[in-house]
């Protein structure tokens, strides 16, 4: 049986991403050292740079999300295919039964027509 | 018609592995969708709050034009990551529904319902009541009403192992041919998985940072300051769980291509077991137990600011 990867590996894209958040992250935290040291200017100054950082991450994770449904649109399209030929097995099943239930209904008219057969060529 | 009887006498399908399987992918969708929701929610609550502060392009993305052309379309300048976010929420939902159908009709396939033996039952009774009867009308030399009680129970029977070999052979077709496609699915769930982790961090990010910067500000109270630190000791927690809850997401996408293929190992040998089946349903329970927390921390949240 063939083996599953149960790890992944992390695109590009991630690895940047990564990076750039713990660079905002790193920011953030030298805003608030500089705050906590009474040092408000500077603060001021490091809060400016990386809200620019953030907005580039905003437009980062606004791509990913876009670049994501793009692939995903072609996979659900690939899967709806997948479920309409499985209804169809579902449906072809049931189908076969039903024309066995009518094969043994059409016996039992037999016997009627036969009976029926009988009685107009006896009065014949 | 020993061979044929022989196959009907084969181990049926067992429907629990399909039953299980569909559950703990609605687990999944909702689990996601629910990710998704607070991420839509924190990254619209930032954008009003960033808009109101004096953000004038924020305020200029919020004017939705017409693009040339388009009567139905909508356009923005630049559009707001929480709009981007809603679009990404509805297309992982549909993703987790075409595979929640999937997995609902490898579980119709895989019913006993399908191939009931009291259809068969029924059938046989129907067949030997008709034969007997038509042959009488035809006025044939009846033979024996046993032989004909036999002929209607074995025809029945080699008819009803045809139909289940059917349907075992359909469904481990699907089964096999399928595995690529739902690999393909679940690396995308995965993915999805890990940007909305990305998003959920950078929302933490911006929340915590500004209560940080509230405790640092030396104008504030001790009791403001203490407040702003319990925010933002929730803030983690909260983060913390609602991380753990993707991390759990994350591996049942993982897990999903083993349990699929487990699932055609498990139709063609019945005694297999079904470790990443049974794995899949209990990171199901773990996601509920943990949304049903984050849900209860809410309520109680929010019976706290009322009163």
């Amino acid at each position: 049986m063939e083996e599953w990867k149960m790890a992944f590996e992390q695109t590009q894209k991630e690895k940047v991403m990564e990076s750039l958040m713990a660079a905002q992250r790193q920011g953030q935290i030298t805003e608030i050292k500089l705050r906590l040291q009474g040092k408000p200017d500077e603060a001021e100054k490091v809060w400016q740079e990386n809200s620019r950082l953030s907005a580039e991450i905003d437009i980062l994770i606004g791509q990913m999300m876009d670049e994501w449904l793009g692939n995903a649109e072609r996979a659900i399209k690939g899967l709806a295919k997948v479920n309409t030929k499985l209804e169809a097995a579902v449906a072809e099943i049931k189908k076969q039964m039903n024309v066995a239930q009518n094969v043994v209904k059409i016996i039992g008219l037999l016997d009627d027509a036969v009976a029926i057969a009988k009685k107009v060529a006896a009065v014949l | 018609m020993l061979a044929i009887l022989g196959v009907a006498g084969c181990a049926s399908i067992s429907p629990a592995p399909f039953t299980a399987l569909t559950t703990s992918l609605q687990e999944l969708r909702d689990g996601a969708d629910a990710s998704l929701g607070v991420v839509h929610e924190r990254t619209r609550d930032r954008y009003i709050a960033e808009a109101a502060a004096g953000d004038v392009a924020k305020v200029e993305g919020l004017l939705l034009t017409q693009p040339a052309g388009d009567p139905f379309g909508w356009a923005s300048s630049d559009p707001p990551l929480f709009l981007k976010v809603a679009r990404f929420r509805d297309g992982v939902y549909r993703l987790n529904s075409v595979l929640v159908a999937y997995a609902g009709l490898l579980g119709q396939l895989a019913s006993p319902d399908l191939v009931r033996p009291e259809q068969f039952e029924q059938l046989a009774r129907d067949l030997n009541g008709s034969l007997k009867n038509t042959v009488q009308a035809l006025g044939v030399s009846a033979p024996a009403d046993k032989e004909i009680a036999i002929f209607s129970t074995l025809s029945t029977a080699a008819f009803q192992a045809y139909l289940k070999n059917k349907q075992r052979s359909s469904l481990l077709k699907a089964l096999n041919s399928n595995q690529p496609a739902i690999q393909e699915a679940a690396d995308l769930g995965a993915s999805a998985v890990r940007i909305t982790a990305t998003a959920l961090r950078n929302e933490y990010n911006h929340s915590s940072a500004k209560h940080a910067a509230m405790i640092a500000n030396p104008k504030l109270s001790d009791s403001g300051k203490q407040a702003a630190l319990r925010d933002l000791i929730e803030l983690d927690e909260k983060l913390i769980k609602e991380i753990s809850a993707l991390r759990i997401l994350h591996q049942s996408y993982m897990a999903l291509p083993a349990a699929h293929q487990e699932l055609a190992t498990g139709v063609a040998d019945p005694k297999r077991g079904l470790p990443m089946v049974i794995e899949l349903l209990e990171n199901g329970r773990e996601l509920y137990r943990l949304y049903e927390e984050l849900s209860e921390d809410d309520k109680k949240k929010a019976a706290g600011v009322k009163s």
